[in-house]
């Protein structure tokens, strides 16, 4: 079935108008022994980031369960010149369409050996992401109403 | 492809998630959080900013100063946007 997510609009002070594009993120985390449990930090959509990208802080701070992506051939790319692991989370995104319903989609992501001071610390959607749930993207930065929305098959 | 995902978890929230959303939806919206900790990560639990510092754990290694602070997996982490008062309008 396909649902809707709305992105939420995040503004930035500068002497020009900025913005940048969040989702309201679940993630599946560890807990005591083999349970797990979700906690909430909301991702920035990077589309001009072609892998996504969850920072270590961000990494360290909800204890992400991350699984080894076996099938990657080849060298990890690097995240601004920063060495990285490559892995997947469980993302779960809330259904507009059923409000308090949400829906779990695996995460492929770099994972980078440490942070940079003036990257911004949230975790990055890149377009792999996109591709790879084949979602459809919408933004309107003239709506406050609704201001951007993913399409989910 | 491995997935990390965990069948036993309900695609609805339980009573300690719907209780971090409001949290953290009061940490992205409240005016007056906003205008004192916009761009800085802070903790929340019940309302209260327990603490707060450029990094999740700046934030909770001030939260965990305080004393009764609740457990960590009881605080939303919230990245909370700066208040512009420009933006909000338009």
């Amino acid at each position: 079935m396909t649902t809707t997510t709305t992105l939420h609009p995040h503004p930035v002070p500068s002497p020009t108008p900025l913005v940048r594009y969040l989702g309201h993120c679940w993630w599946t985390c560890h807990s005591a022994g083999r349970h797990t449990w979700r906690n909430r930090c909301d991702a920035l959509l990077a589309i001009g980031q072609l892998l996504s990208v969850i920072p270590r802080a961000a990494r360290e701070s909800l204890d992400l369960v991350i699984e080894p992506e076996a099938g990657w051939r080849g060298q990890v790319p690097t995240w601004l010149g920063v060495p990285c692991r490559i892995g997947r989370a469980t993302l779960w995104l809330p259904v507009d369409e059923e409000p308090g319903r949400h829906r779990d989609l695996s995460f492929l992501a770099l994972l980078p050996r440490h942070d940079l001071d003036d990257a911004p610390p949230f975790i990055q959607i890149g377009t792999q992401f996109l591709l790879e749930h084949r979602i459809q993207t919408h933004l309107d930065a003239t709506s406050t109403v609704s201001p951007g929305r993913l399409t989910i098959p | 492809m491995k997935n990390a995902h965990e069948p036993s978890l309900s695609p609805y929230l339980d009573e300690r998630e719907r209780r971090i959303n409001e949290d953290y939806d009061w940490c992205l919206h409240d005016v007056a959080v906003r205008k004192k900790h916009g761009g800085r990560a802070v903790v929340a639990y019940q309302r209260k900013v327990w603490g707060a510092g450029k990094t999740y754990a700046a934030a909770w290694a001030a939260a965990r100063r305080k004393p009764g602070c609740p457990p960590r997996h009881e605080f939303a982490l919230v990245i909370v946007p700066h208040y512009l008062p420009e933006a909000e309008t338009r």
